[in-house]
Formats: C-alpha cells, sequence, structure tokens
C-alpha cells in the first residue's frame, strides 16, 4: 500500500478552513460545559458547596472524547478531501538503465547528472541497480511494457546506444520519457537471439548458457515450445529442435523464413537439402545447409552422446558456431530505431490508470466507522451514567 | 401474583383499591378464617361493592332480597396506630430511575396498604399528614369506610413547606392515646433533629414510635457524573458542584448520618426500617411488619 507523499500539504493556505470544521467540537464542549445538569436532590445537605474557581470553568469537560471527535473529522476530512490532493502526488524522479551499461559507466553517468532519487534496471519489473546485474533483456520488450506503469511516467530513460535493435510489435512509450544515450549513435550492438526450444532441453544447454553469462557473453533468451507450428521466425531468431526422426513442415518452414535450426544428425529431412560439412576450427563435427533465408546446422551424431559435450571448450565452441552462422546477417538486417525517432506509438495520459486511490480510502472508511462506534458508545454510556 | 412495577405504583389514583391489592399479596398464604379471627360479633349489612371478598356475601339474604349483601362484623378494637406522614418538600423528591415516582406517593401506598391489613385485624387506625403549610388529620376509627377516608386524605396531601414547629405540634400531643402505637414515614431528612425531637419525645410518653425511612435509590448511591446544579427543596437557591469530586465524600456524610439516626432508634429499640421507592412495595411492607412483629 502506498502512502501518498503529505508534505506541502499543510503549506497551502486552502487548508485553513479545515480549522472551522474542528471549530465545531470545541464550541460544542464549550457549551456543554457552560450548562450544568440541573437536578432537585433532597439530600443535598450533605454536599459540600464547591469554593467558586474561576479557572476551572475554562476547563474542558470530556477530553477524551473531545479529542476522539475532533480524530472523527480529521479522518472525514482527509476521507473528503481525497480527490482534492495531487493524484499521484511528487514520486521523486526515477533513472531506469539499460542493462548493457557497465557499472563504471553508470557511476560516471551519475555523477554528471544528479538528482536521481531511485536507480533501477530497465526491465519489464525495474529492480534497484544495487541487486545483480539482471540478464540483457529485450529493450524493446521492456519499454513497452512500462510505458502505461503511472509509476515510470515521468522516468529518466539511460541507454548505451542512441540507435537500438527494435522488435517486431511496435514500440509503446511514455510522452513524458527524458531519454540519456552514452553514445550517440556509435557502434551498434549486436542484440542477443531469442532462442526457441522444442523437445526437451538437451542436458548440456542450461549449464552452457550458465557459463556464457558468467564469461560476460551475452546470454539468448529462451523460449520452451511445444510444437513449431507456433513459432514465428520474426519473433525467435534460432531454434534447437531435440525430437528425434523427420523434420516437421514448421521447423522448416520457420528456417525458410530466416531462422537458424540447430539439430542433430537424429533428425531426418524429408528431402536432402544439399547439406555441406563444416570444418576448420576445433569444435563439434557438424554441416549446414541454406534453406530459404535461413539455415539448417545439422551436428553429427547423438549430442545427447558424452563424445558430443565432454569437451572443456564446448559452451564457447557452440556460441561462437551458432553466432557465426549467420546471426551477423540477420542482426544487422533486423530494424533498427534511434532515440530521437520513436518509432511506434505514445501511450496517451488518458489510457494510464491513475494511481489508485482505494488502498488509502478504505482504511479511512474503516477508521471512521470504528471512530464513530467508540464515540457512539462513549457518548451513550456517558449519558446513562448521567442518569 | 405479581408485585407491581414503580411505575403502576406512580400512576395510579386510587389508593384504596390498590392498597388492597397490595396487601392481598402480603397475606398471601394467610388463611382467611384465622384472619377473621373468633368471637366476632355481627355489626350490620352492608350491601355488596366490587372488591369485596365473595364469601362475605350472605347467600341466604340474597335468596330472600335478591340483592348482594355483606355482613360486616364488629371487632374487637385491639390497639390504636396512629400513622404520622411526613408531607414536607424533601419527601417530593422523584426516583431518578422512575421519575414519576415519588417519595411521598410511595410513603401514601405503603401507609395505605399497612393501613388496609391493620384494620382488616381489627385495630383503629388514624393519620396525620404533617408540615407547616397545615396539618392533615383523621381521627382514630376503624372499617373500610375509615380505611377509605384515610386514603381520600392521603391522596390529598401534597409535599410542601419545612416539618411543622413546636407550637403547631402543640395542639396534636392529645390525640396520641395512651394505649396507641405511631408510625412515622419520613425521610428524616431534618435541619436541626425536629424530626427525631418528635419521635424521642413520643417515646418518652410512652408511645413507641415506629419509624419508616422512604430513600430513592440515588440518596444512597449518588450515581451522577459531571457538572451539577443542585437543588434542595427545603433550602432557597442551588449549588454548582463537579460530581465525580463529590461523590465520595457525600457517600461517607450520608452513610454517617444514617448510621447515627438507626443508632437513635435503635438506642429506644425501635429499630430504623429504610427502604427505597424503587423497591416493591409489598416487599417493604414485609419488612416492616417483621421488624416490628407486634403491629401485625
Amino acid at each position: 500500500m502506498q502512502w501518498p507523499d503529505w508534505s506541502g500539504f499543510w503549506q497551502s493556505p486552502q487548508w485553513l478552513w479545515l480549522a472551522l470544521v474542528f471549530l465545531v467540537p470545541l464550541v460544542i464542549h464549550l457549551l456543554q460545559r457552560s450548562a450544568p445538569r440541573e437536578i432537585t436532590f433532597a439530600a443535598a445537605r450533605w454536599l459540600q458547596e464547591r469554593q467558586p474557581q474561576s479557572w476551572k470553568r475554562l476547563q474542558l469537560r470530556d477530553r477524551w472524547l473531545l479529542a476522539l471527535r475532533l480524530l472523527l473529522l480529521a479522518t472525514l476530512v482527509a476521507l473528503v478531501a481525497g480527490p482534492l490532493r495531487e493524484p499521484g502526488g511528487d514520486r521523486g524522479s526515477v533513472l531506469l538503465v539499460d542493462p548493457r551499461i557497465e557499472a563504471g559507466e553508470l557511476d560516471s553517468f551519475l555523477q554528471q547528472t544528479e538528482g536521481f532519487d531511485r536507480t533501477l534496471w530497465l526491465q519489464p519489473q525495474p529492480q534497484p541497480v544495487t541487486s545483480t546485474e539482471p540478464h540483457t533483456g529485450d529493450l524493446w520488450h521492456s519499454l513497452s511494457s512500462l510505458a502505461a506503469q503511472p509509476e515510470f511516467r515521468d522516468a529518466h530513460i539511460l541507454l548505451r546506444s542512441g540507435v537500438n535493435a527494435g522488435g517486431y510489435r511496435a514500440l509503446r512509450y511514455s510522452p513524458h520519457w527524458q531519454w540519456h544515450t552514452l553514445q550517440e549513435a556509435g557502434d551498434y550492438p549486436v542484440p542477443t537471439p531469442v532462442m526457441a526450444v522444442i523437445g526437451d532441453q538437451p542436458h548440456w544447454l542450461e549449464p552452457m548458457l550458465q557459463q556464457l553469462a558468467d564469461s560476460g557473453e551475452a546470454r539468448p533468451e529462451i523460449r520452451t515450445m511445444a510444437d513449431a507450428a507456433a513459432l514465428d521466425p520474426r519473433e525467435a531468431d534460432w531454434l534447437l529442435y531435440n525430437r528425434p526422426g523427420a523434420l516437421p513442415e514448421s521447423a522448416r518452414r520457420f528456417a525458410r523464413g530466416g531462422g537458424l535450426l540447430i539439430t542433430d544428425e537424429r533428425v531426418t529431412p524429408t528431402a536432402d537439402p544439399g547439406f555441406a560439412a563444416l570444418t576448420g576450427d576445433p569444435g563439434p563435427a557438424r554441416q549446414a545447409a541454406a534453406l530459404g533465408r535461413g539455415s539448417w546446422l545439422r551436428y553429427r551424431g547423438d549430442w545427447d552422446d558424452s563424445a558430443f559435450y565432454r569437451r572443456p571448450e564446448l559452451p564457447e565452441q557452440l556460441w561462437h558456431q551458432w553466432t557465426r552462422q549467420d546471426w551477423p546477417l540477420h542482426a544487422a538486417a533486423r530494424p533498427r530505431w534511434s532515440v530521437g525517432q520513436l518509432p511506434g506509438a505514445p501511450v496517451p495520459d488518458e489510457q494510464v490508470a491513475t494511481p489508485a486511490r482505494a488502498p488509502l480510502e478504505q482504511p479511512l472508511l474503516l477508521a471512521l466507522l470504528v471512530l464513530l462506534l467508540v464515540e457512539r458508545a462513549v457518548t451513550l454510556s456517558r449519558r446513562r451514567a448521567d442518569g | 401474583m405479581e408485585l407491581l412495577d414503580p411505575l403502576t405504583l406512580a400512576r395510579t389514583r386510587d389508593l384504596a383499591w390498590l392498597s388492597r391489592h397490595i396487601a392481598a399479596g402480603v397475606l398471601l398464604g394467610v388463611q382467611h378464617s384465622r384472619r377473621r379471627g373468633a368471637g366476632l360479633e355481627f355489626q350490620q349489612y352492608r350491601s355488596y361493592q366490587p372488591g369485596d371478598p365473595i364469601n362475605h356475601v350472605d347467600w341466604k339474604l340474597y335468596a330472600r332480597s335478591d340483592r348482594y349483601y355483606v355482613r360486616e362484623a364488629e371487632q374487637e378494637s385491639q390497639m390504636h396506630v396512629c400513622f404520622v406522614l411526613d408531607a414536607s418538600a424533601s419527601m417530593a423528591q422523584p426516583s431518578f430511575a422512575v421519575p414519576e415516582l415519588t417519595k411521598l406517593q410511595y410513603a401514601k401506598c405503603w401507609i395505605a396498604t399497612l393501613c388496609w391489613l391493620l384494620q382488616a385485624q381489627g385495630d383503629r387506625c388514624s393519620l396525620l399528614v404533617l408540615n407547616d403549610r397545615g396539618i392533615g388529620r383523621i381521627p382514630p376509627g376503624q372499617g373500610e369506610g375509615h380505611h377509605h377516608r384515610i386514603a381520600l386524605e392521603l391522596q390529598r396531601s401534597e409535599a410542601t413547606g419545612h416539618w411543622p414547629g413546636a407550637a403547631q405540634l402543640q395542639p396534636l400531643w392529645a390525640q396520641f392515646e395512651p394505649r396507641s402505637q405511631v408510625v412515622l414515614v419520613s425521610d428524616f431528612f431534618e435541619r436541626e433533629r425536629e424530626i427525631s425531637d418528635f419521635a424521642q419525645r413520643l417515646h418518652a410518653a410512652g408511645r413507641p414510635c415506629l419509624p419508616l425511612q422512604v430513600l430513592v435509590e440515588a440518596e444512597q448511591t449518588f450515581p451522577f457524573d459531571g457538572e451539577l446544579r443542585v437543588r434542595d427543596p427545603e433550602a432557597p437557591g442551588s449549588s454548582e458542584l463537579d460530581a465525580r469530586s463529590q461523590r465520595r465524600q457525600y457517600l461517607e456524610a450520608f452513610a454517617q448520618a444514617q448510621q447515627a439516626l438507626a443508632a437513635d432508634f435503635a438506642a429506644r429499640e425501635c429499630p430504623l426500617t429504610s427502604v427505597q421507592v424503587e423497591e416493591p412495595l409489598a416487599d417493604a411492607v414485609h419488612r416492616f411488619i417483621n421488624q416490628h412483629s407486634r403491629v401485625a
């Protein structure tokens, strides 16, 4: 639950009228005090007449009840004045940092540009930069998912490069974002491929990716899929197909559409696409064939066999083989977008849900109810005790 | 028979009926034949009135005349009981729980009830209603008609003024016959022991004075809170005070005064019976009778 920032609440003179509201119970108590209850009491002779004490007349009776009533009014005012508060309030400025930026670069940027209250990684769920550095995600996807979140509507965004690889869907962004880049256009970074896996993941895949990430190489995003039919070459770059038998037509279509199909020799083509053996580097033996706009990389033998994966250099070798195949070409062919000319559509303010006030109003309403009950109970019990 | 609630007590106008109703409750379980007593001599026939016990109707006479007659018997007078009711302004104090019921109303019902019980056993009753504005007086007598007269006089009386001075009391002393008992009904809120002195003087003259003190509950508990403006009905003006701070002191002073009063009467072997108007009247009558078994 987020409580609003009340600083500055009392500084504006429009709240002075509250003083009038709080005068009401004060006046009631003053009036009540000035009119004592009158009784006829035959046994009055055993009562002592009080010395007239003028100062005591100024004392308020039932100070607890008065405090309760003031509190009740304050709650009521807070409840009623809810819509008058600044929507959302001032949350301070947020800096969203491209995960590809090194810690040193970030430090030097923060020294030049100050005044950020929070510095978060640019991710679908932003985490503070003090936490571990996240995997390089899809900037395009991260930005689109943050565009409609009110918390980040006015964020500052720090990118490594002014030009970045685009995605398949339209970019959604907030018109209030302020962009910062470390390099204006500079070298265009090769984007990290998205890898789909069909069939069981080969058991060497996860350790391999982990080791790649630990050694500082990029770690591709893995999407495990049941069927190649739903696979779109515009959304995934590589397909690791691990189902022995004939290659289905959908996987072939993916390769023809521009993807890289990776299999071992247990996967057989329906018609020979004209494999050519690739040699000349120390990795596992493989053959490749061009399929439409993409290609098929087929490893010799069974890759679940220890002869395939018992190599100290396996992660680097496989990564090298995969990225060398035709990834630079495809990456370079992908659309780019620059900070200066944003593609896609801005998310207008009307579509952004204002921060819900319900979490504040419900406890206030509850408090009001409880206070009202307590106040009534105290008052009624007083009245009964009086006679 | 259910006990009468205080509100009924406060609202019923017909004291004669009410007292008989209450007395029936007090006498619940007492055998009629015993109550009638031995050696009753026939005195007169009287026409039947609603409320008369049906076994008093003379059925033979009814067969002859086709009218209901009640046999009235003359009873040997055992005793003369004189009721003295204090009708000073403090007796107008209403109960705080049942504002319709005052001490005086309670005392009237109480006297009428006891009077009915006494006349039922053949004793003679008389009544004195005392305050300094005037003195109501019913001479001794017996029978239902006499009970009606007492009930009427009680109904007429109002609580006002103070306890009468010595000069006003002077002509009354002759009323207290030698073998009479006095039942003094008051709240015993006195300025200078004037009521106690009255009882003292009766006692010294050999007329036992049986005291009944009528209070309201609030006088014994002082359940007030906050600022009060208190008016004493027998004193001019009013005083303001803080109930909470006064309470302890008041309760102590009141208990002390009560103790002194009770000790005063206990020394004369006439224990003080103290009742609250909030308690059922039949209970109060019972308590009084048990404390002074000589009376009933």
